[in-house]
């Protein structure tokens, strides 16, 4: 797994939390760019899930797949979850709950790259 | 008497994700403990299953957020609030029990200590939702 495209999904993911709490601070609903950036966040997360799952069968290390993998598929469903529970809120608390998936992608992210190079997984 | 509000508008929309957030962690933390390694700290595995429980528990009651609803969500929260104060003061005062940690070990410090400050706000929530007189 690329780590150096772990750490920028994270940096990535915190700047969507810093945009969206500026966002809810102002007290605007979602907004089409703040989506935009949601959408691009998602594709770079299936695009690591594929390359995590490649990664993890082609590895000689022990790794802790089962949780891996989990944390993989996760880390890809979390920003649908909260673009769902969000945006149905025309409030600028949907943008909060935008801003809390961001920090908690980025969690995801850290651990992700924790279990990857912890030693025997 | 007004009807109350709904938890799940608003602020909670947000604190729902925040219990979510929790239900999601402590239940797949709780699952691996229990299906890896059960014997070696069965105290603090049922208790970081009980926890789970109580989020999940807590996200539904909240994120359904109508009238029959209320009383499950008052337990769940007070029940966490009890349960996140015990198991805190518990693993303190005697570390040893605790071989492994749990979402409440240390008043949830592995988790920035928001499992203490969850439940507060939680029932803060509902009591400002609550019915008018």
């Amino acid at each position: 797994m690329s780590a150096a495209a772990a750490w920028g999904i994270a940096f990535a993911a915190l700047a969507i939390t810093v945009w969206a709490s500026l966002e809810c601070v102002r007290n605007r609903p979602l907004g089409d760019w703040l989506f935009y950036a949601l959408a691009a966040l998602e594709m770079a997360l299936v695009a690591q899930l594929v390359g995590g799952v490649v990664a993890v069968v082609a590895t000689t290390r022990a790794v802790d797949t089962v949780t891996f993998v989990a944390y993989l598929v996760t880390a890809v469903l979390l920003p649908v979850v909260s673009v769902l529970w969000g945006a149905s809120d025309k409030t600028r608390w949907g943008t909060a709950v935008l801003a809390l998936g961001g920090l908690v992608s980025s969690v995801l992210e850290v651990r992700l790259l924790e279990i990857w190079t912890a030693p025997g997984g | 008497m007004a009807e109350p509000r709904s938890t799940r508008e608003g602020p909670g929309r947000v604190l729902v994700a925040v219990y979510a957030t929790f239900a999601l962690a402590a239940t797949a933390r709780s699952l691996v403990q229990i299906a890896t390694r059960f014997a070696s700290a069965p105290l603090a595995y049922a208790l970081s299953a009980a926890a789970a429980l109580v989020y999940l528990v807590a996200t539904l009651a909240l994120g359904k957020g109508t009238p029959p609803w209320r009383p499950v969500a008052w337990a769940a929260c007070a029940v966490e609030l009890v349960g996140v104060f015990a198991v805190g003061t518990a693993s303190v005062r005697d570390p040893a029990a605790f071989t492994d940690s749990t979402v409440w070990s240390d008043y949830g410090q592995g988790y920035g200590y928001v499992p203490a400050v969850l439940p507060l706000v939680g029932l803060a929530w509902l009591w400002r939702t609550g019915a008018r007189r």
